[in-house]
């Protein structure tokens, strides 16, 4: 008897399953064309070696956390990842060693300068330009180099047309942002067939006070959610994964921390460079011993376990740096998957150059 | 229903380390009227802009029943409630596919207002939604709620248009003081904020005066003073040496009108300072696009608003030192204003001075400045600890 009610239901619910289906108009969540689904899940996925994060390969899907303290060049390695994101791969015979994709960009902290952004471009498209065979030939006429210039602009335009930015004040517009993302990222594809790659998010943990702050006020039934700091987190992580399962995109956060008291936070003995040489074991006593943080980890539980970790943080070395005498040197350190060694590296305007 | 009675509701903030903060209300419920006041602890509105709005939205939800509700609260806390945290009922009106049937769908799942939707699984609840009668109306509802979401957050802009409204708007300010211009490339940003930090007598109320009174003669300055050290008789120092017109009738014509271009205000603590930036904020939305605008907001100093709150109760404060700080990068970029702060020091490890606010604040403004008077002469030094283009650790003198 047993066998012929669950045989009822089943053909019970293939009933109203169809009669379901034949209502179906636009959907909310609707499901993918075949095609779709074959060109999302044939997305190339190439393994992205950027540097200086070029030790693991980080591929489409994974979400990368760069954790340091103020000024250690975090924002500089985003920015650096979107210029090689939005560069393509070659044009007019020039090679950039980009991959031609869009790039997002999430600013919550709200401190971005596209002079500074555009700056950057520019450098490497003329580095670029100037190591190719174009560039070898003398630049006798004029003309050449009037081409040369239009060239280089028309390739700044369209490179600039696919980076995509926004700005949020606050939570609320952040996961505003985060749901109706899906939508944008569709009207992008179809409209101008951009298909975003890289998701920046610069200051994950920058909104962490302020919804520390909100109360937790939960009137009106028992099943209504209060905006707290851990409703909000979960909202936003939940938001990143769902987006990633539909948009296969590279999700790259910085995060503020605060150093513990063995590492002097205090950016005037940095500059003024007071620390004698024989303080330098500091650099090495800073990095994780036995796997413990030298900093507290203030973001909740389910980001911690969403992503892979690194952190770089700025060392006044007194090595000499031949080639970049006039730059600091910064040092990162994978804590996911862990790293026995670290990553010397420095920041120029033309990139982001290992050292060691 | 009761009439003529007012009504205490109160909710208690908890916080982690077990300070309790109290958030009041009062409603007085009628059928068709309601009227709403609301307080923060000890009586005055000592909560940030975000807890206000969450404290009127709580008596909001209680005082539903009314077809009328008059708040009476300041306006940026109204703002954001009348659309985003106000109960779904109110948006019926404007959007007809919210009607009840689709509002009793939601507080089934425990959604009441636009915000609830924010930290709540879209798809989840359209999965629900497939399984009820009226699915396609329901999803249709879902739809329209997503696009009233589509308008909370700022506006996608591409790196063309970004780099367009920079070259437009984005202009550098200068100060006027020649070290300091050649060391910033040209002097300060509008639409970013730039903090001067330094230990006492270092010259930064000085820096401040100087950079107001050059950039007056052309756009109209808010110099917001917290410790009384705007002083009219050194701007008309700095003025006197910049104007350069023959005869003193004349010249003290152009003073009057340049010093007319700067407005101060005193604050004295961290709420007025609110106040005055939310109102800067409505006057500047409304203001027309010709004559004389706002290029320059001066806060001297921040620290001394910010300083008693952070100590007493630790997430409140740095909540609204961190609101401060938002605040004016929305002024600075929204408004096109060079936004210019002063912080101080404080004793760090190993008996050097580090700049006060703490760690929270540094990730705030765009670049920051040390100032400091070298002994023995009348010379200033200012050092970079973070510009968003040039390197950290250059330095400069100047004379004021």
């Amino acid at each position: 008897m047993n066998n012929s009610s669950i045989n009822n239901s089943r053909r019970n619910w293939q009933f109203s399953s169809e009669e379901m289906g034949s209502h179906a108009k636009s959907w909310l969540v609707e499901d993918e064309t075949a095609r779709e689904m074959l060109e999302r899940v044939q997305t190339e996925r190439p393994f992205l070696l950027l540097p200086p994060l070029h030790r693991v390969p980080i591929r489409v899907g994974n979400v990368v956390e760069l954790a340091g303290p103020s000024s250690s060049s975090k924002t500089h390695i985003l920015i650096q990842a979107a210029i090689t994101c939005i560069l393509p791969k070659q044009w007019n015979g020039v090679s950039y060693g980009g991959l031609g994709h869009s790039a997002m960009f999430i600013d919550l902290d709200c401190r971005f300068d596209i002079s500074r952004f555009s700056e950057l471009l520019n450098h490497r498209i003329m580095e670029a330009g100037s190591s190719s065979k174009i560039g070898c030939h003398k630049m006798g006429s004029e003309a050449q180099f009037a081409r040369m210039k239009h060239y280089n602009e028309e390739l700044f335009a369209s490179c600039m047309k696919r980076f995509l930015y926004i700005r949020c004040y606050d939570s609320s517009e952040f996961l505003a942002t985060l749901k109706t993302l899906h939508y944008r990222l569709r009207k992008e594809r179809e409209a101008h067939g951009l298909n975003v790659h890289l998701l920046l998010i610069d200051s994950i943990g920058a909104f962490h006070w302020l919804d520390r702050g909100s109360s937790s006020f939960s009137p009106e039934g028992d099943n209504r959610k209060s905006w707290h700091l851990q409703n909000v987190s979960e909202a936003m992580v939940q938001e990143i994964r769902r987006l990633l399962l539909v948009h296969p995109m590279l999700v790259m956060a910085t995060k503020a921390v605060v150093l513990g008291n063995k590492y002097s936070t205090n950016e005037l003995t940095r500059s003024y460079g007071k620390w004698p040489a024989a303080d330098n074991q500091y650099s090495r006593n800073v990095t994780s011993t036995d796997r413990q943080l030298p900093y507290r980890e203030y973001m909740p539980a389910v980001w911690q376990n969403m992503h892979l970790s690194c952190r770089c943080y700025d060392i006044d070395d007194d090595l000499v740096n031949d080639e970049h005498p006039n730059n600091s040197v910064f040092l990162l350190e994978w804590l996911m998957p862990p790293a026995n060694s670290l990553d010397k590296f420095t920041v120029t305007d033309t990139g982001v150059f290992i050292l060691s | 229903m009761e009439r003529f009675r007012w009504r205490h509701g109160c909710e208690e903030i908890r916080e982690k380390d077990g300070k309790k903060d109290k958030g009041e209300y009062w409603h007085w419920g009628f059928e068709f009227l309601t009227l709403c006041f609301c307080f923060g602890s000890g009586g005055q509105l000592a909560t940030t802009p975000a807890v206000k709005a969450r404290l009127l939205s709580a008596a909001l939800f209680i005082a539903g029943g009314s077809d009328h509700v008059v708040l009476v609260a300041p306006y940026e806390v109204v703002e954001p409630l009348v659309k985003y945290m106000a109960p779904l009922k109110n948006l019926e009106t404007e959007y007809p596919i919210i009607d009840p049937s689709f509002r009793k769908f939601c507080a089934s799942h425990g959604i009441f207002s636009v915000e609830d939707f924010l930290i709540h699984d879209l798809y989840m609840l359209a999965a629900f939604a497939e399984q009820d009668i009226s699915s396609e109306r329901l999803k249709e509802g879902i739809t329209q709620v997503l696009s009233i979401i589509d308008d909370m957050h700022q506006p996608w802009w591409n790196g063309m248009e970004l780099l367009e409204d920079a070259k437009r708007n984005k202009h550098v300010l200068p100060t006027g003081i020649q070290g300091i211009d050649l060391l910033l490339g040209g002097g300060i940003h509008i639409g970013q904020l730039t903090e001067l930090v330094g230990p006492s007598s270092s010259g930064k109320t000085q820096v401040c005066l100087q950079t107001a009174s050059n950039v007056a003669s052309n756009h109209m300055v808010l110099y917001i003073d917290t410790s009384n050290s705007f002083s009219p008789e050194r701007i008309a120092y700095f003025l006197g040496k910049i104007i350069d017109v023959a005869s003193a009738q004349a010249k003290n014509q152009i003073l009057q009108k340049v010093m007319s271009n700067i407005l101060c205000h005193s604050v004295f603590d961290i709420f007025a300072m609110f106040d005055v930036l939310h109102q800067l904020e409505s006057h500047l939305r409304y203001q027309d696009a010709g004559g004389c605008q706002m290029r320059l907001l001066i806060v001297d100093s921040i620290s001394l608003l910010i300083s008693p709150v952070l100590g007493s109760s630790s997430t409140q404060g740095r909540a609204l030192m961190l609101s401060a700080g938002y605040l004016l990068k929305k002024l600075a970029h929204q408004h096109n204003l060079a936004v210019l702060v002063i912080n101080h020091t404080v004793g760090g490890e190993g008996g050097c001075s580090k700049p006060a606010l703490g760690d929270s604040w540094k990730s705030i403004p765009h670049s920051r400045l040390f100032l400091s008077c070298v002994r023995g002469s009348n010379d200033y030094n200012a050092l970079i600890l973070k510009h968003p283009s040039m390197a950290s650790g250059k330095a400069a003198r100047f004379v004021i």
